[in-house]
């Protein structure tokens, strides 16, 4: 009989957590408490906190299973590496048990507190990132992020439908920015971790169509996203406040992807710096987008 | 007089209890949060039977645009 010395070390409580990648997390949990402020019906703030929370364990146990799928692919990328499937800290069952329990428990508590048609458009969301993207997508086309930044771009349509009940034109517009917004955000990455991809066979942009139709790719995503993000205003959903603030942010994003649309990398050791740049604003971008989308909300409220 | 630079040996069973008892605490406090969370959802539905959907705040919604704007 083996002694409990010899018996393998159990999970930390902190690797769970570090399975639901908090980092992605805040920012889902961030534009889902937009779409939610954003909307024109106001919620208990019991409930506003559970559609919140269900939409945050939601996307936790979505993160969860695409370690548990990807945990040989990650074990081969040093970006991923120490992340506690590949590092030997937890066993493969445990991520998925604790990947289904999480999405799960969000559906379920989503459809009891909040409406049924929210906990659908939840439980679409996460098949959409864990099945749709992770192991349908990802590993077989370089337009994998393009269709499965659907993915990411759920959060403030559900947390707008947990508001007002139903799906009307701007929570579309709201999912259909983010949606454009994720290629350039996620293609600036892959072209200073490209090695990394290429290294355990996924096919992303750069690696399959190379760095100059990437580069031209992103350039083009951030053009359409500038009129897009104006549609929200030009619709009559916001004030001039959210048109002013989306109109200077996206020239701005568009001026960051100028630079990294054009050039071409200079030498193999390119420190990259433009499209380090470019990927830092564009998560500054959708905070301050979506922020200025709850001012500007916020001030018609006060008026 | 003890010395300061002293570590005690590593001990397997001691690092694996610790574990165990963090995970526990962890597990406590996430079942306790959820009872609380429980409770305050149910008070709130036997308050208001009609949430989280209330009636719109304003007669100035564009039915198009979902939006408190009249300009639509």
């Amino acid at each position: 009989m083996a002694s409990r010395s010899t018996l393998a070390l159990p999970t930390d409580w902190r690797d769970f957590f570090a399975l639901t990648k908090p980092r992605v997390m805040s920012l889902v949990i961030f534009t889902g408490l937009c779409g939610l402020l954003a909307a024109p019906q106001t919620i208990d703030p019991v409930l506003g906190f559970t559609a919140i929370f269900c939409i945050a364990i939601g996307a936790g146990g979505a993160a969860a299973l695409n370690q548990w799928w990807e945990a040989d692919l990650d074990a081969g990328m040093k970006r991923t590496l120490s992340r506690p499937l590949p590092a030997g800290r937890m066993a493969r069952t445990s991520a998925r048990d604790f990947g289904v329990a999480l999405s799960v428990t969000s559906v379920l508590i989503m459809g009891l507190a909040i409406s049924w048609l929210t906990a659908v458009i939840l439980a679409t969301s996460i098949i959409y990132y864990a099945v749709i993207y992770t192991i349908w997508l990802k590993p077989r086309t370089p337009q994998n992020i393009v269709i499965g930044g659907g993915a990411g771009a759920f959060p403030p349509l559900i947390g707008w439908v947990a508001a007002t009940g139903h799906i009307t034109l701007m929570p579309v517009v709201l999912f259909a920015i983010i949606f454009m917004w994720t290629p350039p955000h996620f293609w600036s990455l892959a072209l200073f971790v490209q090695s990394d991809y290429a290294k355990v066979g996924i096919p992303m942009m750069p690696v399959v169509a190379g760095e100059r139709s990437t580069r031209r790719q992103i350039l083009v995503y951030t053009l359409l996203l500038v009129p897009l993000s104006l549609v929200p205003w030009w619709i009559g959903g916001t004030g001039a406040i959210y048109g002013i603030a989306a109109a200077m942010l996206s020239t701005l994003f568009l001026l960051f992807a100028i630079p990294v649309g054009l050039r071409q990398r200079e030498s193999a050791d390119d420190a990259m710096k433009p499209e380090r740049r470019m990927f830092k604003f564009s998560i500054l971008y959708l905070f301050l987008l979506f922020g200025a989308l709850v001012a500007d909300r916020w001030l018609i409220i006060q008026r | 007089m003890a010395d300061r630079n002293f570590k005690p040996p590593f001990d397997p069973d001691a690092k694996r209890n610790r574990v165990i008892r963090q995970r526990n605490t962890a597990l406590g406090l996430v079942l306790a949060f959820v009872v609380v969370l429980f409770f305050a959802i149910t008070v709130v539905k036997m308050k208001h039977p009609k949430m989280p959907h209330k009636s719109p705040p304003s007669s100035a919604i564009s039915p198009a645009a979902g939006a408190v704007h009249g300009r639509s």
